[in-house]
């Protein structure tokens, strides 16, 4: 049973489709990322997975739970982090943590809690209000809260944005470690090195529509061996004439 | 060019305040732009101040009639004048800090100073830009209005000769010191917004703020007599220490110049402190840089990691801890909570305790007085789901219920209000009847009605919100405008019958000849009902459904 599924999965927003027949499953034990530009559908896809949007047509699964259905078990199933970080700004971190933590109803041993602050380096956070903080800390603090909880099944949208280079390393590992202990992992980021660093398999998505699909080195021998960038520019609609306007408007 | 810039950006800026405002936590009935139901922001000078200037015109017309009388009727117009001005000046004072206050606080706490320091504009532009954003268009100009009408009533009454030129100027000279020291103090104030939510003194101090304010504004319509009674039992006091009230003091001190120039010596000096605080603080936080001057005046508390764990509860609690927290640190909320407490108090109890009352209908008094607190100080929940603000978008992520938010939102509502209200009513109780069986009768029908009439109150709100993830606030009601209308309806329903049967109930019940055995058993029965009613709601409104 896969960890995430998404059967021939359509969306739409003021009657224009903005998910278009998507299928996509993430077995368990597999990194699985997503990339595609802005507004090609991946957060809607995402929110997907906790029910908190419901696709028209097509059926997503999580552990065999279904979103749209019963909302309350997918999202006790699934380890969400959305692109903007949700936060209670009056809150300081630990307030905040021993809030969402008592919800899922997961007591963290203390040497857990040490070790997670660390990796991500919040030490220095920990006593401040949610609100004092940066983006790219508010964004580490909603990661460390799913760090603490452990879910089996992770969907980070812009899993990296906002993070340093020592946090991303520690969320890369993480993210490793628990696909390597058999937990289904999606992410979708902007961040074509760390995709390929991390993916068992990546899935471009442009315009609701997976374009393209297969291990980071399947797609590089789409283009005879060429750079993923290229391959994903091709794919997304980037094309020389663009990359002639840019080049205008510098000079 | 200058000009023009200025005002546009002082436009643009309170279309952010106002959004952000009315975004987050520091939403307010009292911010004098309006958001649509669209949620747009429209802003322009008439728009931000018409409204006030005829709600002010009027109250300040109102607070003139007495003085005018003095041109016919054989009143003392000297002291009404200046009873009258003491009453508009505290008017103006409470309502200049909760115009200003808000203000600075959003455009400090979102960092819209710092938005505009990334523009190519001089500290000077920066400063401009803001005071010309509160005085046109957040409603500063409108305030003006509360002394316009009175000082042109009390011209004529000074023309036609029953009003000495001097009071008029001194009323004058109060009513701009007024504003001066306000405005200072509301900027300063609203300044102080991040070591607010940091400290537990500063958040005390400005609730009680709020809620003296509020509790202002409520009493304005009985202020006049109360001041007019205070002002004739004091006379002799008021001739000499009335030069300490501040601003007005000159006028209750004028046939003494010692006393008349120590006290506009006195009220010199605290619009120059004011002052020289707003310029202190303007300083450091507006043209030093928000973040900076955050850090600076907020110390960070020091966890170590390795030694503090994480204190992890159940569900209910754990809500209930976050939204006590957050309305801790939120003290204009929770002063408007507070203030849903107070009122049935400052309306029930003179009435209790007034000796005309006390032998006949004493244990009538603390039935209606048990009923009438109970019930409405249970109706406070709103403001528990609102105080989520932008955080309300976090609840959609998560695995709880709408019942588990309203029963969340129900017990934080009646931890909060229940102990003052039973405690008021047991303390009312025991002065009139010295029955300690009735007083924990009464506190216990207090409690009953206060939880009831909370989980009513938080299952209908929470039916109400939004289906999907959505910022919470007065505006987030979802649905058609019938839909709203049918739901304003259940809502006054409930309004009415917690405050209307009370009353009904105990004010009929000695004259249709119930006795007091038959009174308890009808009592107990509603605040049965109001419990049997919210657990009900409970689990027919909110429900099993996802948030």
């Amino acid at each position: 049973m896969p960890g995430v599924e998404y059967v021939n999965v359509w969306k739409y927003y003021g009657g224009k489709p903005v998910v278009k027949g998507v299928n996509l499953s993430v077995k368990e034990g597999e990194v699985r990322v997503l990339l595609g530009p802005n507004g090609s559908g991946k957060s809607t896809l995402f929110k997907m997975s906790i029910g908190i949007v419901r696709p028209e047509q097509g059926a997503v699964k999580v552990d065999g739970v279904n979103p749209a259905e019963d909302p309350i078990s997918a999202r006790r199933i699934v380890g969400y982090v959305p692109e903007d970080p949700l936060v209670y700004e009056s809150l300081e971190v630990t307030e905040y943590l021993e809030f969402l933590l008592s919800v899922y109803g997961v007591r963290p041993p203390r040497e857990r809690f040490a070790a997670v602050i660390k990796a991500l380096g919040l030490e220095e956070h920990v006593g401040k209000l949610v609100g004092e903080l940066s983006h790219g800390n508010k964004r580490k603090v909603m990661l460390a809260a799913i760090m603490l909880r452990d879910p089996q099944v992770l969907v980070l949208d812009e899993a990296f944005s906002g993070l340093d280079v020592g946090s991303a390393r520690a969320v890369k590992t993480w993210l490793r470690e628990k696909a390597a202990s058999g937990s289904a992992v999606l992410v979708s980021t902007h961040i074509l090195p760390i995709a390929e660093a991390i993916a068992d398999r990546i899935t471009i998505i442009y315009e609701g529509r997976i374009v393209a699909e297969g291990t980071p080195e399947e797609l590089r021998s789409l283009e005879g061996g060429k750079e993923l960038e290229d391959i994903y520019l091709k794919l997304t609609g980037y094309s020389s004439e663009v990359e002639e306007l840019v080049k205008a408007l510098a000079t | 060019m200058l000009k023009s810039m200025t005002l546009e950006i002082a436009k643009n800026l309170t279309k952010e305040v106002t959004f952000r405002g009315f975004r987050g936590v520091s939403a307010s009935a009292f911010t004098p732009v309006a958001k649509s139901s669209r949620g747009k922001v429209s802003v322009s000078i008439v728009k931000s101040n018409v409204l006030g200037a005829i709600f002010y015109s009027i109250v300040s017309f109102s607070a003139s009639v007495p003085l005018g009388m003095a041109t016919y009727a054989k009143v003392p117009a000297p002291e009404v004048f200046s009873v009258s001005l003491t009453v508009l000046v505290g008017f103006a004072f409470a309502l200049s800090l909760m115009q200003v206050t808000p203000f600075t606080s959003t455009f400090i706490r979102e960092g819209l100073v710092d938005l505009l320091r990334l523009l190519p504009l001089t500290d000077s532009q920066i400063l401009k830009a803001y005071l010309t954003a509160l005085f046109l268009y957040w409603g500063g100009l409108s305030l003006a209005f509360i002394f316009v009408p009175f000082f042109i009533v009390s011209a004529y009454v000074a023309i036609q000769g029953f009003l000495p030129g001097t009071y008029v100027l001194l009323g004058l000279l109060a009513a701009l010191a007024t504003f001066a020291f306000s405005y200072s103090l509301g900027i300063a104030l609203g300044s102080y917004s991040y070591a607010v939510r940091r400290r537990a003194s500063l958040r005390v101090a400005s609730t009680v703020a709020w809620l003296v304010s509020f509790m202002m504004m409520f009493l304005l319509y009985r202020a006049s007599s109360i001041m007019m009674e205070a002002a004739k039992s004091l006379e002799p006091v008021l001739s000499t220490w009335g030069a300490l009230i501040p601003f007005v003091g000159p006028l209750f001190t004028l046939p003494n110049p010692l006393l008349t120039l120590a006290s506009l010596g006195e009220s010199a000096v605290l619009v120059a402190v004011a002052y020289l605080l707003a310029r202190r603080r303007i300083s450091a936080v507006f043209l030093g840089g928000a973040e900076f001057a955050a850090v600076k005046a907020v110390p960070t508390k020091k966890v170590r990691v390795g030694e503090a764990g994480l204190s992890v509860s159940g569900l209910t609690w754990s809500m209930v801890r976050k939204d006590l927290k957050l309305l801790s640190r939120e003290p204009r909320r929770l002063a408007n909570m507070l203030f849903l407490v107070v009122l049935p108090i400052i309306m029930s109890v003179p009435t209790a305790s007034s000796s005309n009352l006390m032998a006949r209908y004493s244990t009538y008094m603390v039935f209606f007085m048990a009923s009438f607190l109970g019930a409405f100080s249970g109706l406070a929940s709103d403001n528990v789901f609102y105080v989520e603000g932008s955080g309300a978008l976090l609840l959609y992520h998560l695995p709880i219920s709408k019942r588990d938010v309203a029963l969340a939102k129900a017990l934080t509502c009646s931890l909060i209000t229940a102990p003052i209200s039973v405690a008021v009513v047991a303390g009312t109780s025991l002065y009139l009847t010295g029955s300690p069986a009735l007083t924990l009768y009464a506190a216990g029908v207090t409690a009953l009605l206060n939880v009831g009439f909370s989980l009513l109150n938080s299952s209908v709100t929470t039916s109400m919100l939004p289906d999907t993830p959505s910022e919470w606030s007065e505006y987030s009601f979802r649905g058609s405008m019938s839909t709203r209308f049918a739901r304003t309806v259940v809502k006054l329903t409930i309004l009415g019958v917690g405050v209307g049967v009370p009353i009904v109930l105990m004010l009929l019940a000695p004259f249709l000849g119930a006795s007091l055995t038959m009174t308890e058993a009808i009592l107990t029965a509603y605040a049965l009902a109001s419990l049997a009613a919210g657990l009900t709601f409970l689990h027919v409104a909110a429900g099993r459904k996802p948030l």
